[in-house]
């Protein structure tokens, strides 16, 4: 018998603008020491799934139907006190941001054994016995010393560990992952997902991860259940979904992701459109009016769940056997040979970010953001900077575009140097250098439309006359694929892609020479990411203007950058064509980074790809970084000369230049002990 | 926006219109004029009652309005404008310059209200003109304050610094991304002003700072009622029971304009202001480009 059996779950949420169905007929089971993974786009209902099980839903949302059974016992006929008792000690989750799942103000010890004493009467001493072996369960270091400590003293992953910690402390049967791992580093995502994982044998109990991210799924679940529209619209083993995938939306969704293997010269499949609002549902499938393979069936009455061990709800589904590769959907042309008259220039450039210390008198000390990269980027190409959170890649990207100065060395644009311009002339040359936002909500004001959005860097630097500037933007709509009565609306009025795509059309409006994308799809869903990423391309193909995209996804940056940056606590360790970088990575970080991020494809040879976690250890401070090379903390080959001297990124010419006294040599992924 | 809150706020905002600019459609009795029926009660033919001297207080308290209401209003206007010139000011200078403006700010706001009223009214006189400038001098580092913090914390926006990339110049950018944003706070913030500008203005007249005898105002009214209040209560009571109403007209009115403002709540009155106002600033962003 399963652990967990959900059967036609029912949520339904009341709100201004109507009733929500976020949970619409949701049936699955999890067995005792299995993952089964939910897979969905915001929107999809994965989340008030989990929410639904735990019956943390928000105000005016209640369980309209279905049934959830915990080993045998009915969830959704207890009374809220008999709940309480379940939650916390059958029942555990942890949820995406740990920063804000923990109370600052207390001490990870008292919040421990709180979560352990509102459940066991025990004295405590006995809790903090119990704090202290479930932290080394988790893989803390030295526990018993860490429960004085408050949450804002532990690192991101150390946080999350903590988390899962708690969750664990009165031996739960089924643990509820949300998202625990997107607000972590790659490195350290694999480090927690694999800790859940070996939790989930050791101790026997079923886990519900829940996430967005397909390589995710692929690498850690057992079984998978995609989610859309408030539906499970297909579920089966892990290897089953990913060789033959037959509901057609899991089928676009494997094609728009950029992987690894995918090939540059190949446009990404998309899926049009944008998920569907859970409000005043028609009938049919809800994936039809996005669905390229959809019929009038589809539109007029709703798919069940139908086959045995892999279940779909889909009229026409895939034939499962092939895989549509994104080669079928359409081709790029090769590219072109990129011109190599350099455009910019970074000489030995430095940030340095004063920290004032929290005792008075104390001196005040620097993060040292970005400490002496030295770059150049050709006309028309496009270089990718990767790296974790903290690495320096984003003060680099606003160094390029003048919104940070270094504190020494020079950029050059066009063979003048930026800092010591005139306040006038830089302004003047800001129309060469413009920039992409992570997050198109906030980089647009929400007080001007669309048109005044589009047409502001015009009058900012003066450019043309009211007329030409109200063509231009009807130009530039037309560009990124939005309709002309876009520009009389609001920015809230769109949707993240349309969004994006409408900062994308205020970059371009000054014609600049450089675009700097700093993360400019992470905050989109994968089948959206897709658009804005084929966009970016084409509009390069037209307007011929250089990218320099920031990004912490490598597979993304294979995809999409000529050549790629990595960056590692404020130094360049490696820089070449993207293809070599990936292929034949020289540095350990790289190797460790690439073999970090879960993949799709890995779910088929999920046993050859063991699971050594490519990076242990955690991104050291940068207010008092290593000596020598930086990474020699981390890095399985670190000698004594790592310690003394600082590795040179070789060779100068930036063909396939690495900082390193022990380069990888071998195009194996796996470093040599 | 339900239209009952409609229907009320558009009431309220004939009859203060009524009560500053035309209080003789609403009383007909002269305020000033003194009569035989001394201390009576409320009637029929004396809505409020009279006073000592007989005069009818339902026409004082709807002619004392004006002093009071001018005063606040103006006091709060000059408050506000002052305020967020020196906020935005303190908020987009370099640091030096904020530090200065910012701790003149403090020194104003730890000077107590009547005191200043006091010195202005030792060198300019009693009266509402002097009431408006205590009152405006009184709230302008509030405005101040809560505006620099706002600008400060508005630069770090994504879409300010996305003004910078392009090359919008500090003015400009002062101009068409931070006074559109701080309007929200602002009105917000006046319109709490405007209640305890009430308070002051009505404060001061009670101490006889103000607006004199025999002259309407609902604080000196409130004053002399004040004496007679054990055999006469209507005298204190129904000028008091005005100033409540009218502050808390203020408030509501301020989260309701807070609601219109935002051009995410889509509500078509405010959409339609807003464009006007956004063509205002915009026209006023091309003169301000052009001038920088």
């Amino acid at each position: 018998m399963s652990l967990l059996e959900v059967t036609g779950l029912r949520t339904e949420i009341d709100t201004a603008q109507g009733r929500i169905r976020p949970v619409d007929g949701v049936s699955f089971a999890v067995r005792a020491g299995e993952t089964l993974g939910v897979v969905g786009e915001s929107g999809s209902g994965k989340t008030m799934t989990g929410m639904s099980i735990m019956r943390l839903l928000p105000p005016g949302g209640s369980i309209t139907g279905g049934s959830i059974r915990l080993d045998g016992r009915e969830l959704t006929e207890l009374d809220e006190p008999a709940m309480r008792k379940v939650r916390g000690s059958e029942l555990a989750m942890i949820f995406q941001d740990p920063m804000t799942s923990l109370n600052p103000v207390r001490t990870i010890g008292s919040q421990l054994r709180e979560a352990y004493r509102i459940h066991v009467d025990s004295s405590r001493a006995a809790a903090t016995a119990r704090a202290t072996e479930v932290l080394g369960l988790v893989g803390m270091p030295r526990p018993r010393e860490r429960l004085d400590d408050y949450p804002h003293q532990l690192s991101g992953g150390m946080r999350q560990r903590v988390m899962i910690a708690l969750g664990l402390m009165c031996d739960p049967k089924l643990l509820i992952a949300d998202e625990p791992t997107t607000a972590l580093d790659v490195s350290i995502q694999a480090q927690i997902l694999t800790l859940i994982d070996d939790l989930k044998s050791q101790l026997s109990m079923g886990v519900l991860l829940i996430t967005h991210d397909m390589g995710v799924i692929s690498e850690y679940a057992d079984r998978v259940a995609v989610m859309y529209g408030g539906q499970v619209v297909e579920q089966s083993g892990v290897h089953e979904l990913f060789e033959r995938p037959r509901h057609r939306y899991t089928e676009a969704l494997l094609a728009a992701m950029p992987t690894l293997e995918l090939d540059r010269n190949a446009e990404l499949a998309t899926i049009p459109g944008s998920p569907p609002k859970l409000l005043d549902l028609a009938p049919g499938c809800r994936f039809a009016p996005r669905c390229a393979f959809a019929q009038d069936d589809c539109r007029s009455a709703d798919p069940s769940l139908i086959g045995g061990d892999h279940l779909h709800a889909c009229f026409h589904p895939a034939d499962g056997r092939t895989r549509t590769t994104a080669a079928d959907v359409g081709v790029r042309e090769a590219a072109e040979p990129r011109g190599s008259d350099s455009l910019v220039q970074l000489f030995d450039v430095h940030k340095r970010f004063g920290v004032r210390s929290r005792r008075p008198f104390a001196p005040s000390r620097a993060v040292q953001a970005v400490s002496g990269v030295t770059l150049t980027i050709a006309a028309g190409e496009t270089l990718g900077i990767v790296g974790e959170s903290g690495c320096g890649k984003t003060t680099l990207g606003r160094m390029l575009v003048g919104l940070e100065r270094p504190t020494s060395g020079s950029v050059s644009f066009d063979g003048r140097d930026l800092s010591v311009q005139s306040r006038s002339g830089f302004r003047k040359r800001r129309r060469d250098l413009q920039m992409m936002f992570q997050d198109s909500a906030a980089a647009l004001d929400p007080r001007m439309t669309v048109a005044a959005l589009i047409a502001e860097p015009l009058v900012a630097q003066g450019v043309g006359t009211r007329r030409e500037r109200r063509r231009t933007v009807a130009e530039l709509l037309a560009a990124v694929g939005l309709p002309p009565e876009a520009a009389e609306r609001y920015p809230h009025e769109f949707s993240g892609g349309q969004r994006q795509r409408i900062a994308m059309a205020r970059a371009l409006a000054l014609r600049p020479k450089v675009i700097v994308a700093d993360e400019p799809v992470s905050a989109l869903d994968v089948s959206v990411q897709a658009q804005i990423l084929n966009l970016m391309r084409s509009l390069q193909e037209r307007y011929g203007q250089t990218y320099v995209v920031i990004s912490h996804d490598l597979s993304l940056l294979k995809y999409l950058a000529d050549r790629i940056g990595v960056m590692y606590l404020g130094r360049l360790v490696e820089l070449g064509a993207g293809e070599d970088v990936y292929s034949a990575p020289r540095h350990p970080y790289t190797a460790g980074l690439i073999k970090a991020i879960p993949l799709p494809e890995s779910a088929k040879n999920r046993e050859a790809a063991a699971r050594s976690t490519g990076l242990g250890g955690e991104l050291p401070s940068a207010i008092d970084p290593p000596s020598g090379c930086h990474f020699r903390t981390r890095c399985p080959l670190a000698t004594e000369r790592c310690a003394t001297e600082v590795p040179v990124l070789k060779p100068s010419d930036g063909l396939h230049a690495v900082a390193c006294h022990h380069p990888l040599t071998t195009h194996v992924l796996t470093p040599v002990r | 926006m339900s239209r009952l809150k409609w229907v009320v706020l558009s009431l309220a905002v004939l009859l203060v219109l009524l009560l500053l600019l035309a209080p003789g459609v609403l009383a007909h009795v002269d305020p000033v004029a003194t009569s035989d029926a001394h201390l009576e009660g409320p009637s029929g033919s004396h809505l409020f009652g009279t006073d000592l001297l007989g005069r009818d207080v339902y026409s004082r308290t709807v002619y004392g309005a004006r002093p009071v209401l001018v005063a606040s209003f103006l006091g709060v206007l000059l408050a506000s404008a002052a305020g967020v010139a020196i906020g935005v000011l303190g908020g987009v200078a370099p640091r030096w310059i904020n530090a200065v403006v910012m701790r003149l700010v403090d020194v104003f706001l730890a000077l107590p209200v009547l005191l200043i009223a006091l010195i202005l009214i030792a060198t300019a006189g009693s009266g509402v003109r002097s009431i408006v400038l205590a009152i405006g001098i009184a709230f302008t580092p509030g405005f101040a304050r809560v505006v620099e913090s706002s600008v400060r914390r508005l630069r770090k926006a994504e879409y300010v610094e996305a003004a910078r990339v392009f090359g919008s110049t500090t003015l400009r950018t002062s101009w068409r991304h931070l006074l559109p944003n701080l309007l929200t706070e602002v009105v917000v913030l006046g319109s709490s002003a405007i209640g305890w500008g009430i308070l002051t203005a009505t404060t001061l007249s009670f101490l006889g700072l103000g607006v004199r005898l025999p002259a309407p105002d609902w604080g000196s009214d409130l004053a002399a009622g004040a004496t007679n209040l054990a055999d006469a209560w209507w005298l204190s009571t129904f000028p008091g029971l005005a100033i409540m109403a009218t502050i808390l007209l203020a408030n509501f009115s301020g989260d309701h304009l807070m609601r219109v403002l935002d051009p995410r709540a889509g509500i078509r009155f405010g959409r339609s202001f807003r464009r006007l106002a956004i063509r205002l600033s915009r026209h006023g962003g091309d003169i301000a480009h052009e001038s920088a």
